[in-house]
């Protein structure tokens, strides 16, 4: 991971010229950081629960009406009480049902949001995961945006191996901390540069990049003095570091372009996990708000986190009266047990709705803002510690070129990745494989 | 070749890097055929029971299963009884060669890494760093928790761009508040007082015309017989709001709310309450509570300020009480500009109420309230410490590049918890000429101040920092040892007494368990209490457990955190008077306020605080095994949970936590009408009477159900569901526990040597920041005995540690 060193000479470049020199050079390196396209943005946004989802088997009581898959298949399919909500959205959207990845399948229990959108090995005691799906459409699309991605979770953090709370990992596969709480995305993603002068920003900018570099020099210095682990985590720090001068950069190009005006009296910023409803719904709307302003592109939100951990478990419980969400997902044997669970499953894809209405609502150049962007929604496992049949929703993207309207499924021949290739083609992402794809995914496109 | 030797070859083949030539022939001829012989039909291809399978292991070593295998060889736990067993030889054989293919693994992956201070140490590094006290540890994503439960492990902290985002941030955040530019900004803030009727009559201190506003939660009359009184507001005890789903945000009745339309969000603030007791006949005095509040849709949030005090003076000579804090950490009300919140929505509130337990009937000793007032922001001098302790005393003020190096030389001092190099104030000094550049009206402290979180973003500040170019271990220095004892016990950097020690060299092995009393005497070794335990016995429990409120409607968020109190109150009693750590498995006396008190249905405490209570046989009360804190965070809300509780005490309590359980295996559901009418033991064996789960419930049952008497909220109960509670287990071994008496002798006779060491190691691990590997198991077992020898108090343990090897080198 040493600095190129094209890197380098840049950086003095810049410190000698000052950083109004700065946008042409970026340029000519293949970084359009600055300009727009002229089209309407491609976007994507996976959102990710865990502890997979009711499935009362058929000839249940309870599978006619709360199987989270639908009833029958392709264009003529009907929807049980659970995915209800999404009703409305029947031509916009696509239910997939049997896909999985095949690595996932070999692994037992948790590991689920681990490798939802990553496909990645992490197999044996050293964590080694890959970079996941929506980091890989980050990478281009997040050239044309103030921030290149926006990773969201109700819980926070990163969590730890097979309990992850984070579904985003970066292309060496490091997990990247998911953000929780709104009144500080909000502040992030629309108010940074405060009140404060074009001139005054440009100066404190350079004092990062001043501070940055001062930081680098510091830390090489340190680095030939440390053994051989403590240089990996200082490594780690570095990666860090780089990618925030990368930022500053980006930032730098982005100084005279005004933040969008985003009213936050139209957000509910001082909401908690206590109230989940409202939680969950303000998560989707800085979602919104953050494609809509084209502020970034790629967003990925983790509802819960597996296994009874951190504060999203008591969602059923505050919401519906119900037990933890890990607890749901294990007593569905007992009577009503897959009714209480699918109870929780409909509370999600009513918020789910919710934020697909938003985009619906909005028109843009070519559609609406849904035409536009490409909404995931589903899980790892489609039973708790079942890692196989995801329960999955891909909806949107139209104008992007996706067909919807049907319930489609697959064998276990086909890898999820498949779709993953698929997606990121219509992205702008120009690729014929992502993790262990083997090939594009039938039927979506 | 049969595939059970295939694999087992497989298992070689991966074993061999480790070991020399000669060692691989003595393996094969001796060691392998006894691994083939005793453990791979059931932890191999065929079948991995507890899901383990040894043919999966590889040279790049899982340890913490491998330690396992080693200890339950050790420890004769592996191969099980009904198995065929090795000979003691044989058994010597196998656990010699594992424990030297460990200590060599261990040797290329362990030592105490280059670790990053945690958020918590991070906020109260920087806290300590400026003198003034932010709460910024949640804009920081959630660490990542340790196999063991820790949040300081070294390879467990991650960096990323966000991270580094926000320490810029928060950087830039501290530095603008401790360096203050211009003028004294105007004090504002109110005086108050109160004429009949309990009406406010007041002024702002900024001259501003009007009062604030007063509540009428204020009652009028007093009740209790006492008299009505003219000049002042008399509180009886205050009754907290209940049967609110998340939080009580109605707080308590009755209050005196004083209510801010005009407030600064950002300052330190004082509040002065003068007050006095009406408590004489009772014999028991009021407490004052002050408390900071924010109107919401759905009631009010509030802010404790301060901790609360015991009012004893009378009417004629009332006190006056102090509280601090500081604007930043209060709840505030939201005030963007196109919100257009109405009302109270719009205002802040400073809260008093008398936080005396009331009894049953709600009475209580009255509090009286003569005046109140709020100054913000407070700070006795200008410029405020924050700012004089950047810009020292000087004789160089006015040549400023000469100033600014002795600035930066003392600022980096502190933040890297050592003397700087050359080369970092070069550093330094390069950034502030570029910042100095700018002219303008008090350019020079712009300019430091431009440049101070440079080095807030450094490694230096940011981890602790101890070089070592090569493998091989060395002694560590001064100014190292002094930040590895102040982040253990303080969760802080050091202070100025032992930077002093460092500095002349002194900190040595003589220093070291004096130093290491002098920080536990100080207050801030709460830091080390409230962290350590709350990790060690995994009390975050308490917040992911969904406690059924209708079962139990006295489980308010109040009551919840004077659970954690009582631990850590506890733990810290045991701590300070040096009493035996076995007294965490037993003692005669708890640690309660008057809250729990009532929980646990013990009657006679009152008041407001947290005291010492010597117990009776009939309270069932004593040692951590129950405290409502372990016993509500380890049920399931619903019931008790033996399972959950019988895993927390091998893992947590013992250190020997089981495997995780295999998949697809049913919860337990005490709720189900099937299983609702069975006693717990028949309930546990439908639940686990499956041949790979046994193995290790038969290991943690026992003592779960040991604690049936203790419901889901951890309260006494001799019935459940209309029948007697069976709290009488078995181990497989025929071992009975009779209760939680039978289970509290049991470890105390039993396994009293298995919870030193257990303790020993966690505390160890803490102490060095990083998961123990087999290296450490030489002075694991000196410390237990040492530990043993000084009647096993904490304190004396911790003496040791601070002056062993690990923790003394790198």
């Amino acid at each position: 991971m040493s600095r190129k060193s094209w890197h380098l000479n840049r950086r003095t470049f810049l410190r000698g010229t000052g950083v109004a020199l700065a946008l042409p050079m970026l340029e000519c390196m293949g970084k359009s950081a600055g300009t727009r396209p002229k089209s309407t943005p491609p976007r994507l946004c996976c959102v990710f629960f865990a502890n997979g989802v009711s499935l009362p088997p058929v000839g249940h009581a309870d599978h006619k009406k709360w199987n989270w898959f639908p009833l029958g298949e392709g264009a003529n399919y009907r929807l049980t009480q659970t995915l209800k909500p999404l009703e409305p959205f029947r031509q916009d959207m696509t239910i997939l049902g049997g896909l999985s990845h095949p690595l996932g399948r070999l692994l037992v229990g948790h590991a689920t949001a681990d490798i939802w959108l990553t496909g990645g090995d992490v197999r044996g005691s050293e964590y080694r995961n890959s970079i996941s799906f929506d980091q890989r459409v980050a990478r281009e699309q997040g050239k044309h945006t103030r921030f290149p991605s926006l990773v969201l979770s109700s819980n926070g953090g990163v969590g730890y191996k097979t309990r992850t709370t984070t579904v985003s990992f970066n292309r060496s596969g490091e997990a990247i901390p998911a953000e929780s709480n709104p009144r500080q995305i909000f502040e992030r993603l629309f108010s940074g540069g405060g009140t404060a002068s074009l001139r005054a920003r440009k100066r404190q900018l350079q004092q990062d990049l001043r501070i940055v570099d001062l930081v680098l020099e510091d830390s090489r210095n340190l680095k030939r003095r440390l053994g051989h682990h403590d240089q990996q985590k200082l490594e780690e720090y570095l990666e860090a570091v780089h990618e925030i001068e990368r930022r500053l950069e980006r930032t730098e190009a982005w100084l005279a372009a005004p933040r969008p005006a985003v009213d936050p009296g139209q957000l509910n910023l001082k909401v908690s996990q206590n109230s989940p409803r409202d939680y969950i719904r303000t998560l989707y709307d800085l979602i919104f708000l953050a494609f809509q302003t084209d502020t970034t592109r790629v967003a990925t939100y983790q509802i819960s986190q597996e296994d009874g951990k951190g504060v999203a478990d008591r969602f059923p419980t505050i919401a519906l009266k119900l037990k933890g969400h890990h607890g749901l997902s294990h007593d569905h044997h007992t009577p009503g047990g897959f009714e209480r669970w699918a109870q929780f499953d409909r509370f999600l894809a009513e918020q789910h709705a919710y934020f697909l209405r938003r985009l619906q609502s909005v028109h843009e150049a070519e559609g609406s803002m849904l035409d536009n962007t490409m909404v995931l929604f589903g899980s790892a496992t489609s039973t708790t510690h079942d890692a196989r049949n995801y329960p999955l929703v891909l909806a949107g993207g139209r104008a992007l070129g996706l067909k919807h309207g049907k319930y489609l499924t697959y064998t276990e021949q086909i890898p999820l990745a498949n779709m993953y290739v698929s997606m990121l083609q219509k992205l702008g992402v120009e690729t014929g494989r992502f993790a262990d794809s083997t090939g594009t995914l039938n039927g979506l496109t | 070749m049969n595939r059970k030797s295939f694999s087992s070859v497989i298992v070689v083949a991966a074993w061999l890097p480790l070991l020399g030539e000669a060692a691989d022939k003595a393996f094969q001829k001796d060691v392998e055929p006894l691994f083939k012989k005793y453990c791979v039909h059931c932890h191999g291809p065929e079948k991995q029971k507890g899901r383990i399978s040894l043919d999966g292991l590889n040279a790049k070593m899982d340890t913490p299963l491998w330690r396992k295998a080693y200890s339950q060889l050790k420890k004769g736990e592996m191969p099980p009884k009904n198995e065929a067993q090795p000979s003691p030889r044989e058994r010597e054989l196998m656990a010699g060669w594992l424990g030297s293919v460990l200590k060599k693994a261990g040797a290329v992956r362990n030592g105490v890494i280059f670790r990053r201070l945690n958020r918590h140490e991070y906020n109260n590094t920087l806290n300590a760093l400026f003198g003034i006290v932010l709460d910024i540890e949640g804009m920081l994503p959630p660490e990542r928790v340790s196999a063991d439960g820790f949040l300081n492990n070294g390879s467990e902290l991650i960096m990323s761009p966000l991270h580094f985002e926000y320490y810029l941030k928060i950087a830039r955040h501290f530095v603008d508040k401790a360096i203050v530019i211009g003028e004294r900004p105007e004090r504002t803030g109110f005086q108050a007082s109160f004429t009949g009727n309990a009406r406010l009559v007041g002024r702002y201190l900024d001259g501003r015309p009007g009062k604030p506003d007063a509540s009428s939660t204020v009652r009028k009359r007093t009740g209790d017989g006492t008299k009505y009184r003219p000049r002042s507001v008399v509180l009886p005890p205050a009754i907290r709001a209940k049967g609110v789903q998340i939080e009580a945000r109605q707080g308590a009745k009755p209050m005196l709310e004083i209510r801010l339309k005009e407030f600064p969000d950002e300052g330190a603030f004082r509040i002065r309450v003068k007050a006095s007791s009406l408590g004489k006949k009772s014999g028991h005095h009021p407490w004052l509570g002050v408390m900071f509040g924010n109107h919401l849709d759905d009631g009010i949030e509030l802010k404790q300020i301060g901790l609360l005090k015991e009012v004893t003076t009378s009417s004629s000579r009332p006190e006056t009480f102090e509280f601090h804090g500081r604007m930043e950490n209060l709840p505030l009300p939201f005030r963007e500009k196109n919100l257009g919140l109405q009302g109270d929505l719009n205002k802040a509130s400073i809260c008093i109420k008398n936080a005396f337990e009331p009894d049953e009937k709600g009475s209580g000793p009255l509090l009286e309230i003569h005046s109140v007032e709020f100054e913000v922001p407070f700070s006795e001098q200008w410029p405020p410490k924050s700012h004089r302790s950047i810009f020292i005393n000087s004789r160089n003020r006015e040549n400023e590049p000469v100033y600014a190096r002795e600035i930066f030389t003392h600022f980096l001092r502190q933040a890297y918890r050592r003397p700087p190099e050359e080369r970092e104030v070069k550093g330094m000094m390069a950034l502030w000429k570029s910042a100095r550049a700018v002219a303008g009206k008090e350019a020079f402290e712009k300019s430091i101040r431009d440049v101070l979180p440079a080095a807030l973003v450094a490694p230096a500040f940011l981890y602790l920092v101890e070089p070592s170019a090569a493998s091989e271990s060395r002694k560590l220095n001064n100014h190292e040892l002094a930040s590895r004892l102040s982040y253990f016990l303080w969760s802080a950097m050091p202070d100025a007494a032992l930077n002093q020690l460092a500095d002349q060299g002194k900190l040595d092995e003589s220093a070291l368990p004096a130093q290491a009393r002098r920080l536990l005497a100080d207050v801030r070794s709460s830091q080390f209490v409230e962290n350590f335990t709350s990790q060690w016995l995994d009390l975050g429990a308490l917040e992911r457990v969904a406690v059924d409120r209708k079962q139990h409607p006295t489980y308010q968020p109040y009551l919840r955190k004077a659970m954690r109190a009582e631990t850590y109150g506890f733990f810290a009693e045991i701590l300070h008077d040096d009493l035996s750590a076995l007294n965490l498995i037993d003692s005669s006396f708890v640690y309660i306020n008057p809250l729990l008190a009532r929980h646990y249905g013990i009657q006679r405490v009152r008041g407001a605080q947290f005291r010492r209570v010597e117990v009776r046989p009939e309270d069932h009360r004593g040692g951590l095994l129950t405290q409502s804190s372990f016993l509500t965070g380890h049920s399931s809300g619903l019931d008790s949970h033996p399972i959950k509780r019988g895993n927390w005490l091998l893992s947590r309590l013992l250190n020997d936590p089981p495997p995780p359980p295999p998949p697809n295996v049913p919860e337990l559901n005490r709720g189900n009408p099937a299983v609702a009418p069975l006693s717990v033991r028949e309930q546990l064996k439908q639940h686990s009477d499956r041949e790979d789960c046994r193995g290790c419930h038969e290991k943690m049952d026992p003592f779960g159900i040991s604690l049936e008497n203790y419901n889901a909220v951890g309260q006494w109960r001799d019935a459940r569901g209309g029948r007697k509670v069976d709290a009488e287990a078995t181990f497989s071994d025929g071992t009975r526990l009779d209760g939680v008496v039978g289970l509290k002798q049991f470890l105390l006779q039993k396994r009293r040597d298995q919870f030193a060491r257990a303790l020993v190691s966690k505390l160890l691990a803490y102490a060095l920041g990083r998961s123990l590997t087999i290296d450490d198991e030489p002075i694991v077992r000196q410390l237990v005995v040492v530990f043993g020898k000084n009647g096993y108090r904490i304190k004396s343990l911790i003496e040791a540690i601070v002056v062993s090897e690990p923790f003394r080198t790198k």
